[in-house]
């Protein structure tokens, strides 16, 4: 969300959309399955071995530093930043502590290293680093919202990977199934608003919910 | 010379007053009739009059030159584009005499010192077949021209960035040109002009085929003659005349023989005195409910889609649409035979038509293609070699109506 209010920024400031090239984008993507394995990796460890033997379990959780000890997956979201890093600084400094803990300095870092991404490209975050978009993202072949699309309306005018903020290509380059959830799509809509011919809609259950309404262009 | 103008303003005179006379009743196209008349006298002098006043003009080729960045530069873009035989015969001085009669008609103009030689300012022209190309040099020596790269392979994402680059630096010509920053918002609003040019045009593609009297040749016109016209008017009146036909729609339902042929015509321009295709066609009893040619619909199919509306965006945009016109120059050009299978199959065609001028080898070799995938839609095809002279009018007529014959039997039979 936070990516999408900094993406209005960029429009506002008249910047258009930095273009990551496709090779390079789909090895990017693979940092946010990176990240859930590692993540995993360390979860599962702690509990596996906490579970064979407490007191061992415990020594090997101290071992680990101490911002992988509480929540691991935490340490690459800028989430907490905003809602604990800094607000935690802000007591401290009130309350006259002036010396504040490295960790802060980092997380302000990444933070506003995201927020420069998110303003080159949209959905920075979401795109190359959110590894809870990675966890969700096998179900969209089950989902029950999914995005169809018409062939006989599609005059193959690109218009929908253009504006995707995910750079998602199958919407596009789909050409037998109407079905078209990409793993990687998060379900914004904006390829269903974009479409000049409503050739794309939102169904659930098979039901169809949404095709962009009323718009300028006419079909 | 100067009679040249005068002499196509007489062929095309003959050709609009036989469409006239065979119209229903619709007064909307009138404007359309009256402004194919003056194409080569009150339109030019048109463009004389705005050019005194400052205003520059800017001739273009094909449907790959933006006519947004032309008009968001405040310049008033024209196609050069004709079709008269007359100036052919001059044009082969300088051109090969097998050589696609569209570039040799419209230097014939030139040559000819035609108005249209004295009205326009500089010379847009896009290297899609290799006849534009060579028009390019030759009008170099005559007037300052801007050639505009085409890349041909489209679906590569190099070729993408080259068309990109090409677009943006014409912008950067433009304005050099004209002494007159493009903004955003003059972009936007060329744009947004454009596309309802657009828009106009496929609520005529959407009527042709409605169960109204047969206005099909007239709306060719209409569509053709947007080209042509000031954009600003130019939809203006095709909006009346959409009003008008869905008015129409309404209160009288013709069209509803079963056996008439609907026709789906495409392949290289039709442009105006040439008329004798889609005139043979209406002879013959053919209905044109679709057409996909560089100087009908094709041009007007796709709109330019922006959504941020910053500069970049819309350039991408402009240049993102141009790449999906389906230009026969392009290859691999699936879009065109997606294109024609969509068209076929939305308007029930029976047959299609498929006009190729002597010496337009892409739309020649794209005949083929077309046909493989119409053969397996069971849909027939006839491809009409021809050029812009009128000796070999009976000859197509035979081979229309033989066309048209065979149609209606299947229809029958199918019945």
């Amino acid at each position: 969300m936070i990516s999408d209010v900094i993406g209005r920024f960029r429009i506002l400031l008249k910047k258009t959309a930095f273009k990551i090239s496709q090779r390079f984008h789909d090895r990017l993507r693979m940092i946010k399955y990176a990240e859930l394995f590692l993540v995993l990796l360390i979860v599962s460890s702690v509990g596996v071995s906490s579970l064979a033997d407490l007191e061992i379990g415990f020594a090997y959780r101290e071992m680990l530093p101490s911002e992988l000890q509480r929540a691991p997956a935490c340490s690459v979201c800028p989430t907490p930043v905003i809602f604990r890093i800094v607000p935690d600084a802000m007591v401290s400094i009130l309350s006259g502590h002036i010396d504040l803990p490295l960790m802060t300095f980092i997380g302000l870092f990444i933070f506003f290293a995201f927020v420069i991404f998110s303003l080159l490209v949209p959905s920075f975050f979401c795109r190359y680093f959110c590894f809870l978009g990675a966890i969700v993202a096998p179900f969209n072949k089950v989902s029950a919202l999914s995005i169809l699309k018409n062939h006989q309306k599609c005059t193959d005018c690109g218009a929908c990977q253009r504006y995707c903020p995910m750079d998602v290509r199958r919407v596009k380059e789909e050409l037998y199934e109407s079905k078209v959830n990409d793993t990687e799509c998060i379900r914004c809509l904006t390829c269903i608003n974009v479409c000049p011919e409503k050739a794309l809609s939102l169904n659930l259950l098979g039901e169809k919910i949404y095709d962009g309404g009323s718009r300028k262009w006419m079909t | 010379m100067d009679d040249v103008d005068s002499t196509v303003s007489e062929v095309i005179r003959e050709e609009v007053d036989r469409l006239a006379k065979a119209n229903v009743n619709v007064h909307s196209m009138n404007y359309f009739y009256d402004f194919a008349k003056g194409l080569f006298s009150k339109r030019l002098d048109e463009l004389h009059r705005s050019k005194e006043k400052g205003v520059k003009v800017i001739g273009s080729f094909c449907n790959l030159v933006p006519e947004e960045l032309i008009l968001a530069a405040g310049a008033m873009p024209i196609r050069l584009c004709t079709g008269f035989y007359g100036t052919t015969l001059t044009a082969e001085e300088v051109m090969p005499r097998l050589f696609c009669p569209l570039v040799k008609s419209s230097i014939g103009f030139f040559l000819g010192q035609s108005k249209l030689f004295r009205v326009v300012d500089t010379i847009i022209v896009p290297t899609t077949c290799d006849c534009k190309k060579r028009l390019g040099e030759v009008f170099a020596e005559m007037k300052p021209t801007w050639i505009l790269e085409v890349p041909h392979n489209t679906e590569t994402p190099q070729a993408r960035d080259l068309w990109l680059e090409e677009l943006k630096l014409l912008k950067e010509h433009l304005e050099q040109f004209m002494k007159n920053r493009i903004g955003e918002k003059k972009l936007r609003e060329a744009i947004e002009l454009c596309n309802r040019k657009r828009t106009v045009v496929r609520r005529l593609h959407a009527l042709r085929g409605a169960s109204l009297p047969n206005v099909s040749g007239d709306i060719l016109l209409a569509i053709h003659m947007l080209y042509y016209d000031d954009a600003k008017r130019g939809c203006e009146r095709a909006e009346a005349l959409c009003d008008e036909l869905e008015k129409r729609k309404k209160v009288d339902q013709v069209l509803d023989d079963d056996l008439l042929p609907r026709i789906l015509l495409a392949g290289s321009p039709i442009i105006m005195p040439n008329w004798k295709l889609p005139r043979i066609i209406e002879d013959a009893g053919g209905v044109v409910v679709c057409d996909d040619l560089c100087s009908g619909t094709k041009g007007f199919y796709d709109p330019v889609q922006a959504q941020d509306w910053t500069m970049n965006d819309m350039i991408i945009a402009i240049a993102e649409r141009s790449l999906t016109i389906n230009c026969p120059s392009f290859t691999p050009n699936v879009g065109e035979i997606n294109r024609i299978l969509r068209f076929v199959e939305d308007s029930q065609i029976d047959g299609v038509v498929y006009h190729v001028l002597q010496g337009c080898h892409p739309y020649s070799f794209e005949a083929r293609a077309v046909e493989t995938a119409l053969k397996r839609r069971n849909i027939p095809m006839i491809k009409i070699d021809t050029d812009y002279s009128r000796e070999d009018v009976e000859q197509i007529r035979m081979r229309i109506e033989a066309f048209f014959e065979m149609i209606v039997a299947r229809k029958e039979i199918k019945k």
